[in-house]
């Protein structure tokens, strides 16, 4: 009998090396793995990374070009996935899949709008190393300690609004910070107009700036990259 | 180690004993750990709980497809190409159309004989490709998104064609209407053709609307789909012993 299609599309597994790791906070850290020759992606895409069962998606951090294939991580210590990543030797070996995902940077007349929440910069970041500029970012984090890749946002951005939502009074506010929570920032000091969303982060954060751009911002568009 | 988590009002105690069952839920698991986390606890002090996490998978700081967003809660959703739509918009009735064909597949999928594991396979292909048709139909013309996806060509109709044409050799000539029906598997695939018909209506609408001609593959795969389900419907009975009914004038 004939196959009629060639089924789903599941890419073959590829395998790559870690390189480096890099904590960039308490609990986050990077990893560069050596990028497989034949590995294609685009800037805001993902990988699947495979391990005894068990799959996590993460977006990674690098130029297409790159040598290096990133990923920003967030390490729970109750996380199964984080945990053996935060302790992999260098030179282990991972397998994984992609690249995965729709969330890519598309040229419009609507000046685009970046929102993320902790990790969830990791395509953003990919795309301003790719080169784009000239766009909003508004990053939800805790703490300024969290505000990760910050230099390369000031940067391309045309403006950068770093969100923190744990403020004590004895904080340190970076320049330009906002108290508050993104969609708080968004509601009270994006102007009106039609705009780009790019949404990356906890899917509270995707639920309530899209219910947000419904109210405000209709003639938007909504790109959006969910994750826990 | 046992460990008991109580939520008492918005705050939570936590209980820490000596004992060797370690049965916690999830909720409790992250619970513990935030108290701990919190009360910045030894981890020397947990060796003896470690397997509380390892059947803790919500806690895993990972991108993962969930099944509520809450988004759509008003009404609205997303196109693939980012427009912000009502739910009864036409490229929503069109791919809601093409998801209902690829779940009576696998309702279909579901009720075959275990021997048929190449039509299974078949069949699995063909919701891959409903996948992209459904993605096509989710973007709207014009958009970059279209370069991203996955066309679906004439190679994917001549494909239809050859497997209608094979399980036809394997069939009796039809000189009737037949009535839908018989086999389980048989009448899954006639609501399949009957909902693969009113997919392509949809789409028809969708296209007239639109200058390009982006979506005439996408209607010459549903109109041969439809025929395809129609002889897969036939098949589907003569694996099982059961003939054609033939509608009694």
């Amino acid at each position: 009998m004939t196959i009629l299609s060639s089924g789903n599309s599941l890419t073959s597994p590829f395998t790559a090396e870690l390189l480096r790791r890099s904590w960039l906070s308490e609990k986050t850290f990077e990893l560069e793995l050596i990028r497989p020759a034949t590995f294609q992606f685009r800037p805001g895409q993902r990988i699947r990374l495979l391990h005894k069962g068990a799959e996590r998606d993460y977006s990674l951090l690098s130029r297409p070009d790159s040598p290096h294939l990133g990923l920003c991580v967030r390490h729970l210590p109750a996380g199964i996935f984080s945990s053996i990543l935060a302790a992999a030797e260098i030179g282990t070996s991972f397998t994984f899949t992609g690249p995965h995902g729709y969330f890519i940077f598309q040229k419009s007349s609507r000046p685009p709008v970046f929102v993320a929440t902790g990790t969830g910069v990791a395509p953003f970041l990919s795309m301003t190393r790719s080169g784009v500029v000239g766009f909003t970012m508004v990053h939800g984090v805790r703490t300024a300690a969290e505000l990760y890749y910050r230099p390369d946002f000031l940067a391309a951005a045309s403006l950068y609004v770093p969100c923190l939502s744990h403020v004590l009074p004895e904080s340190v506010l970076p320049p330009g910070a906002y108290c508050g929570r993104v969609t708080e920032y968004l509601r009270d000091h994006l102007p009106p107009g039609a705009y780009d969303f790019y949404l990356c982060g906890r899917r509270e954060m995707i639920r309530d700036v899209t219910l947000l751009v419904d109210e405000r911002f209709a003639e938007s568009l909504v790109y959006a990259e969910i994750f826990y | 180690m046992r460990v008991n988590a109580h939520p008492t009002d918005e705050r939570f105690t936590l209980h820490l004993e000596s004992c060797d069952d370690l049965t916690l839920s999830t909720f409790y698991q992250m619970v513990l750990w935030r108290e701990l986390s919190l009360a910045r606890l030894p981890l020397t002090r947990l060796e003896g709980s470690l397997s509380l996490v390892k059947r803790d998978e919500e806690l895993e700081g990972r991108k993962r497809v969930k099944t509520y967003v809450g988004s759509g809660d008003r009404g609205r959703t997303s196109l693939l190409s980012g427009e912000r739509v009502e739910k009864s918009h036409g490229r929503i009735e069109a791919v809601g159309d093409v998801d209902e064909i690829n779940s009576l597949l696998g309702a279909l999928i579901a009720a075959l004989p275990e021997r048929q594991g190449e039509l299974r396979e078949e069949l699995q292909g063909i919701q891959a490709d409903l996948f992209h048709v459904g993605a096509w139909l989710a973007t709207s013309p014009g958009s970059p998104t279209l370069k991203m996806l996955r066309e679906i060509g004439p190679g994917h109709t001549k494909a239809l064609e050859a497997a209608i044409d094979r399980i036809e050799a394997a069939l009796p000539p039809l000189r009737s209407f037949i009535l839908p029906g018989g086999h389980p598997t048989a009448a899954w695939a006639h609501i399949a053709r009957a909902v693969c018909r009113r997919a392509e209506r949809q789409v028809l609408r969708l296209a007239a609307g639109e200058t390009a001609e982006r979506l005439s593959s996408v209607i010459a795969y549903l109109n041969r789909l439809s025929d395809y389900l129609f002889v897969l419907a036939r098949f589907c009975n003569t694996l099982h012993g059961i003939p054609d009914e033939v509608w009694q004038k």
